[in-house]
């Protein structure tokens, strides 16, 4: 019995680490292959002012840009996959920063739905939060969302699902980065890793 | 003595499930949910899957008592577009390995019964078509990267 135990234990452990080398080989292939896809604006450009709500029934508008560097991304609660993986990616970085010696309070995180129709401020206060007290979910009526997606050039359509009567919603993937004057500084495409977020913020932060 | 046993095969059972049935041989590893607000809709589960069997696997569903409904979907950026599209079936070729991840191939598990908390896990029933279907344990944890 003792030598099945120690048998079943050695192939167990044998398994474990193979599997745990196999994902520590894939997780430095991937973030050694995929960097980074990003744009400096220079000069920053200029947003027209919009009036949308946040997750706390406030008013979230250009004014809210200012003084701080502001992360914004567009997305739905309804989505099960990018959505969360961007948040909690998001998480990650907002949770690095004191280690980089920069002040979390001078850096927003805000998630913008495109989805205003089922994402109301109620449905945005129970989502957003989740991923860090100080995230900001924004939504508005549909033509705030729409004038303010479309000045940053941002498309998203609906899409019926084959497999039910829900639906999807396509979305642009950029994150965009607003600087403390509230004009947008830089415009980066996924995928995104938390390191690799400070490291764009800190570029930001010493040009 | 049984004890740690039991132990050791729950490690086993949690680290890797695979079924055979004539040529087709499929094992299954990795499972997890990505944690999310326990209001959410839906949640993503992802695995990986390696065919090491001769002939073609076919995933044509997968099932739990715990969800509503569960569906494959896909997840693909394309023209600077997030899209997510519904996948009535996953081919892996022998010899393959498929993995499911986030902004990928992951399951669309609707509805949970309750709340998912960190650390929870799920059983679900992976369909093989031409094989015996494959019990998987998904772990919620919150993304790795």
């Amino acid at each position: 019995m003792r030598t099945v135990v120690s048998l079943l234990l050695v192939a167990g452990l044998a398994l474990g680490a193979g599997i745990g080398y196999r994902w520590y080989s894939q997780r430095i292939e991937s973030s050694a292959a995929i960097l980074i896809n990003g744009t400096i604006l220079q000069p920053p450009r200029t947003t027209a002012p919009f009036q949308l709500i946040d997750h706390r029934s406030q008013p979230f508008g250009l004014a809210n840009f200012k003084d701080r560097w502001s992360f914004v991304f567009f997305g739905f609660t309804n989505c099960p996959d990018v959505c969360p993986t961007t948040l909690h990616t998001f998480r990650s970085m907002y949770e690095s920063l004191p280690q980089y010696e920069i002040d979390s309070a001078q850096v927003q995180v805000v998630f913008v739905s495109v989805d205003p129709e089922r994402d109301s401020v109620e449905v945005l206060r129970q989502y957003v939060p989740y991923f860090h007290p100080e995230f900001v979910g924004v939504t508005g009526t549909s033509e705030a969302t729409e004038r303010f997606a479309k000045d940053l050039g941002v498309l998203y359509v609906k899409v019926p699902q084959q497999d039910s009567d829900e639906y999807s919603v396509d979305h642009s993937a950029s994150v965009f980065v607003f600087d403390p004057q509230g004009r947008m500084k830089a415009v980066l495409s996924p995928p995104y890793k938390a390191a690799e977020l400070v490291s764009v913020l800190k570029q930001l932060l010493n040009a | 003595m049984r004890n740690i046993t039991g132990a050791v095969m729950a490690v086993w059972i949690g680290v890797s499930a695979s079924a055979l049935a004539g040529d087709a041989a499929v094992s299954i590893s990795a499972g997890w949910i990505l944690a999310a607000p326990p209001t959410s809709h839906a949640v993503a589960g992802y695995m990986t899957i390696d065919n090491i069997g001769t002939g073609l696997a076919k995933v044509v569903g997968v099932t739990s008592p715990v969800f509503s409904r569960i569906a494959i979907h896909g997840s693909k950026q394309e023209d600077g577009m997030m899209r997510m599209r519904a996948v009535s079936e996953l081919r892996i070729a022998s010899g393959e390995r498929l993995v499911l991840q986030p902004g990928g191939m992951h399951l669309m598990l609707v509805e949970p019964n309750a709340p998912l908390q960190l650390g929870d896990t799920v059983a679900v029933r992976v369909i093989l078509d031409g094989a015996e279907p494959i019990d998987v344990l998904l772990i919620v944890r919150s993304n790795p990267w």
